[in-house]
């Protein structure tokens, strides 16, 4: 039987995307995975797909033909007054365009995973600017790395080896020995073992510990308390030190400063620190992105309506204001009548109160693998795996837009088919 | 002298946007005009006279236009936004976005008010005998400057952020906020009669008074010394000194 080892494979599972991995294919089977960390190994093994397109009836899922699946779709989205399009990070941006011409067709609201995850990122990114650099920058040049809030360890496996860590770059030869690692965490994380220094803030503190810095950094620092957040003003001083007397800092971003209090103004606050700090040397700012592809879906988004994410069609034009129009903030006030669920997992990730009125409204589920949002589902259609079966573009967590490669064929249609099929049918129901 | 009522028929859950309901809006119009204004359901287009019971009594301008407005407004958005003239009387809560932009007249909200009550408000005056949500007299999404002029009342609580980007104007809240009221304010003056946490993060101008409780002062204020505003003593604190050193805020706490 024919073996081939397909190289260069780019990983679609985390905001990493890993570009050196290797897939062998026996007889048009993927059946090994080697150099990617175990949760990307399993997503391009693949594992316990949906088996067809099911439509909901008398409370059971019933398989039915695409085209059944697609049109029952079509009258779902063409009928609601207040559709909610939810998901699009773990797919490619050639279907994310779909995804935005659909919204703006039935004026949808379109908000992807960001809004329960970086979307505080990208808010305090609009309100202060982006002191961004790549992940090449940071391997070659960075020998401050800060992770605050995030825990590489366990959530990117192989950032710390590849990019930021242990990675040997140009300037940094040495790899480990050449870079200063700080973790700012609420616990011990396995990241927090490893790194050089280990701070631990209270929970919803990051806010005054980034004034503090701040405070500090601009010469005040005798009205500084003699702790902030739980931190010692001793270890503030020096951690200020150590950011301006480094050649290349930079400041990895988790969901500890976006999901704890002031969420996107932790954000901004970090933000003007990383642009006060470049008065004294280069220092950057990166979020550490979940899904392969969230950083595509706000870069879509953006190119096509002018916003990220929680972008509101209902009026004809975008209107984006998280708070009021992103997917929690309508589902928990009740609004949306219909909801469509592509590439992402609501249904394991929202609150209760969003998912109690995500069981009372039409669900349309479109994703390669059965997940917690299947069982509300009232419609649900398979896709092709993106990275796996379909080729297409995906940017990673610096903005640098990968091409991800098809390694096997597939029966299953692609999203990007799925949605122009939808598009197409509604077009014709709202003629 | 003009009043116009216009009562909601029934609830919703889908909000309307109905940025039409102001004085300079309605002024001078007949019953059957006012029901034919349009009026966003969803991503619907609707008018007025959906959703509305309208009577008119009297003619004028938008200055000595009256709109009472009755029944269930709570999913109504945007009473009320860039009025300029005249008054509105909202008799119980409304939704977010109510005296938005607003320039002058009176609005009076018997119940709550959602979020971004009198966003980027340049004049009038805004009353909410309730409770009022979050952003109060703060900016949209990447504003800059957020309430410039005019005044607000809450005789209940307030959210978080209140007063952001605040330039102008006050804000006088009777009852407790949550965090970070005037967060970067250049201008105007809050005023919190309860508690507040970390007023005042990357304020640069303008003045804060907290006389109730205040948690997590912020680490980037220079005490100052004591000072007696109206026969009571507070203590005065000047910053945010994070904002580069520069910010010359001032925060009151009693």
């Amino acid at each position: 039987m024919a073996t081939e080892t397909v190289t260069d494979v780019i990983c679609p599972l985390c905001g990493s995307l890993c570009d050196d991995i290797e897939v062998i294919v026996e007889a048009g089977r993927i059946t090994n995975v080697k150099k990617a960390c175990p949760l990307g190994k399993s997503k391009i093994m693949g594992h316990g797909r949906i088996r067809a397109p099911m439509v909901r009836e008398g409370g059971e899922l019933r398989e039915v033909s695409y085209d059944v699946a697609i049109e029952r779709s079509a009258e779902i989205l063409s009928d609601a007054k207040r559709p909610l399009l939810y998901g699009w990070s773990s797919l490619i941006c050639e279907a994310q365009r779909k995804g935005v011409e659909l919204a703006e067709e039935i004026g949808a609201l379109i908000d992807n995973t960001a809004s329960v995850c970086h979307g505080p990122t990208v808010i305090g990114v609009q309100g202060k600017g982006s002191p961004g650099c790549t992940l090449g920058e940071v391997k070659n040049r960075a020998d401050l790395v800060v992770f605050w809030g995030c825990n590489p360890a366990e959530a990117h496996p192989r950032h710390r080896a590849r990019y930021s860590h242990a990675a040997k770059g140009f300037f940094r030869p040495g790899g480990k020995k050449d870079r200063k690692v700080y973790v700012v965490d609420v616990r011990e994380t396995k990241t927090a073992k490893v790194a050089d220094e280990f701070i631990r803030v209270e929970p919803g503190y990051d806010y005054m510990v980034f004034s503090a810095l701040r405070t500090i950094l601009a010469g005040h620092e005798d009205v500084v308390p003699d702790t902030v957040g739980g931190v010692e003003k001793s270890k503030l001083i020096e951690m200020v030190d150590a950011m301006k007397s480094c050649e290349f800092g930079i400041i990895f971003g988790g969901m500890g400063l976006t999901h704890s209090r002031g969420r996107y103004k932790n954000l901004e606050n970090v933000i003007s620190l990383v642009d006060e700090l470049n008065a004294h040397t280069k220092f950057t700012l990166m979020p550490m992105r979940g899904h392969y592809n969230v950083t595509g879906s706000g870069h879509t988004f953006a190119w096509l309506t002018g916003y990220p994410f929680a972008v509101d069609f209902s009026r004809g034009y975008a209107w984006y204001n998280p708070g009021e129009t992103a997917a929690n903030d309508v589902l928990l006030r009740g609004e949306v009548d219909a909801m469509m669920a592509i590439a992402a997992d609501p249904g394991a990730h929202f609150p209760g109160e969003s998912l109690r009125h995500m069981a009372k409204i039409p669900l349309i589920q479109i994703d390669p693998y059965p997940n917690p949002t299947t069982e509300l589902a009232d419609v649900v259609i398979p896709s092709a795996i993106s990275g796996v079966e379909v080729a297409g573009t995906a940017y990673r967590m610096d903005g640098v837009p990968i091409r991800t490669r098809k390694i096997v064929d597939t029966d299953y249609l692609s999203d990007e088919e799925i949605l122009e099929r939808i598009l197409t049918r509604v077009r014709e129901l709202r003629r | 002298m003009a009043k116009i009522t216009l009562t909601m028929r029934s609830s919703i859950t889908v909000p309307l946007e109905a940025e039409v309901i102001t004085p300079d809006g309605l002024a001078g119009k007949s019953e059957e005009e006012i029901k034919s204004l349009t009026v966003y359901h969803g991503n619907r287009e609707m008018k007025l006279g959906d959703f509305f019971d309208v009577s008119v009594e009297g003619s004028g301008d938008p200055a000595s236009t009256e709109i009472i407005m009755k029944g269930d407004l709570t999913r109504v958005k945007r009473i009320g936004e860039g009025m300029t003239a005249g008054s509105i009387v909202i008799e119980g809560s409304c939704d977010m976005h109510c005296g938005a932009l607003m320039r002058g007249g009176k609005i009076t909200v018997k119940g709550d008010a959602d979020a971004w009550a009198g966003r980027e408000m340049r004049g009038g005056e805004l009353v909410i005998e309730g409770n009022a949500g979050n952003y109060l007299g703060a900016g949209y999404r990447g504003e800059m400057t957020g309430m410039r002029g005019g005044k607000i009342t809450v005789e209940g609580d307030a959210g978080d952020y209140i007063g952001e980007h605040m330039a102008g104007g006050e804000i006088l809240v009777k009852g407790n906020v949550g965090i970070l009221p005037g967060l970067s304010m250049t201008g105007g003056r809050i005023i919190i009669e309860g508690s507040a946490t970390m007023p005042g993060g990357e304020m640069t101008k303008g003045e804060i008074i907290v006389k109730g409780e205040v948690y997590d002062m912020l680490p980037g204020f220079r005490f100052e010394g004591e000072e007696e505003i109206e026969g009571k003593r507070f203590r005065k604190h000047t910053g945010d000194l994070a904002v580069r050193g520069v910010g010359k805020g001032v925060l009151l706490l009693g």
